[in-house]
């Protein structure tokens, strides 16, 4: 059986997305939904789509642009425009007129072939790397922790969340995430080094996980 | 056909080593044009930049987040000794300013971690595009 094609849409006004969200998944089609052309970028870059539809007028970068600059780095799966103008534009695969006439689109994304997914090899040798620097990582953030240096801790959670999910710690990849971005930006208070010291119990949990196997 | 010449500059150990045996597996699998590469690893900016005036690789994958320097700098340096390499930029996070950034400085392309089959196999497609492209016009 094959699984689902997958459809990344962005557009900044929220009724509209879930709209189309609604629609797509009628289509039995996972989706994934930005409102912006940065997030766009980001999610493009971070996973690999099989569609991408975007909005034209968004915030922080347009769909044109968005779309040039993923095409500047030889992305080369379809990217559907949306606009409610008549737009004359290179780089996009179609351009839909707005509001979206949803068999249109259903027809493009049939015709749209599936990508081949290629799985990631990962062997004994290369997890035992993992595990060995997920454990000098982990003694790592308990001593910045102790000498409370946010600026440690935040490249720690950074190098935790890039590697992480690539060894099927996806909940550790999620939380580093969600804890960089708050040592990033919230004031080192004793709540954020509570939830530092809850983290690094999960991480010490990740790394006790693997020994127990 | 020569092996292209691959430089893996990123400070985590298994990052790299994941990077090659995937690049490996592609081409095993005939997934690649080329069916091997030379590979030489560096874990800091300084590592990166001897490996680099010494072999002068085809091709770059670099982390943006080196303990010693920034890997947009290096990227920098990298295109002014040898504008034709190709330079795969790497990130555990993007925005639009390390983006646009890394384009502007003559990034090929960016990969966002983690890493995924389909993300590695894109970039190295692209890769052996351009560097089938420039050792044709070199051979001519």
């Amino acid at each position: 059986m094959t699984s689902s094609k997958q459809i990344l849409i962005a557009e900044d006004d929220s009724f509209l997305l879930s709209l189309l969200e609604l629609q797509c998944s009628s289509m039995n089609m996972q989706t994934c939904c930005v409102e912006n052309g940065e997030q766009l970028i980001a999610e493009a870059l971070s996973y690999q789509y099989d569609i991408i539809l975007t909005d034209i007028q968004m915030p922080l970068c347009d769909g044109i642009q968005a779309m040039q600059i993923l095409r500047r780095l030889g992305y080369d799966r379809p990217i559907f425009a949306m606009s409610a103008d008549s737009l004359d534009c290179a780089g996009f695969d179609c351009i839909l007129q707005k509001p979206v006439d949803i068999d249109q689109l259903a027809g493009l994304c049939d015709q749209t072939p599936q990508q081949h997914k290629v799985q990631l090899q990962i062997n004994s040798e290369l997890t035992d790397l993992f595990y060995q620097n997920l454990a000098q990582l982990s003694q790592d953030f308990t001593t910045a922790l102790q000498q409370q240096d946010v600026t440690t801790m935040r490249q720690i959670c950074h190098k935790i969340k890039g590697g992480a999910a690539s060894f099927g710690h996806m909940n550790l990849s999620q939380l580093a995430d969600r804890m960089q971005h708050r040592l990033a930006n919230d004031s080192p208070d004793n709540t954020l080094f509570q939830e530092s010291r809850q983290f690094l119990l999960i991480l010490q949990q990740s790394g006790a996980d693997n020994e127990a196997t | 056909m020569r092996q292209p010449k691959i430089l893996l500059v990123d400070d985590v150990d298994y990052s790299r080593q994941l990077l090659r045996n995937n690049i490996m597996a592609l081409a095993a699998t005939k997934l690649l044009k080329n069916r091997s590469y030379n590979f030489f690893n560096a874990g800091t900016a300084t590592d990166a930049n001897i490996l680099f005036r010494l072999h002068q690789p085809d091709v770059v994958f670099l982390d943006i987040e080196l303990p010693d320097q920034s890997g947009l700098e290096l990227l920098a340096q990298f295109k002014q000794q040898k504008p034709e390499c190709c330079i795969v930029m790497i990130s555990g996070a993007s925005t639009l300013e390390n983006v646009t950034q890394s384009i502007k400085m003559g990034a090929a392309t960016f990969i966002v971690k983690p890493f995924s089959g389909d993300k590695i196999l894109a970039a190295m497609r692209l890769m052996e595009k351009r560097f089938h492209q420039i050792t044709t016009l070199n051979d001519s």
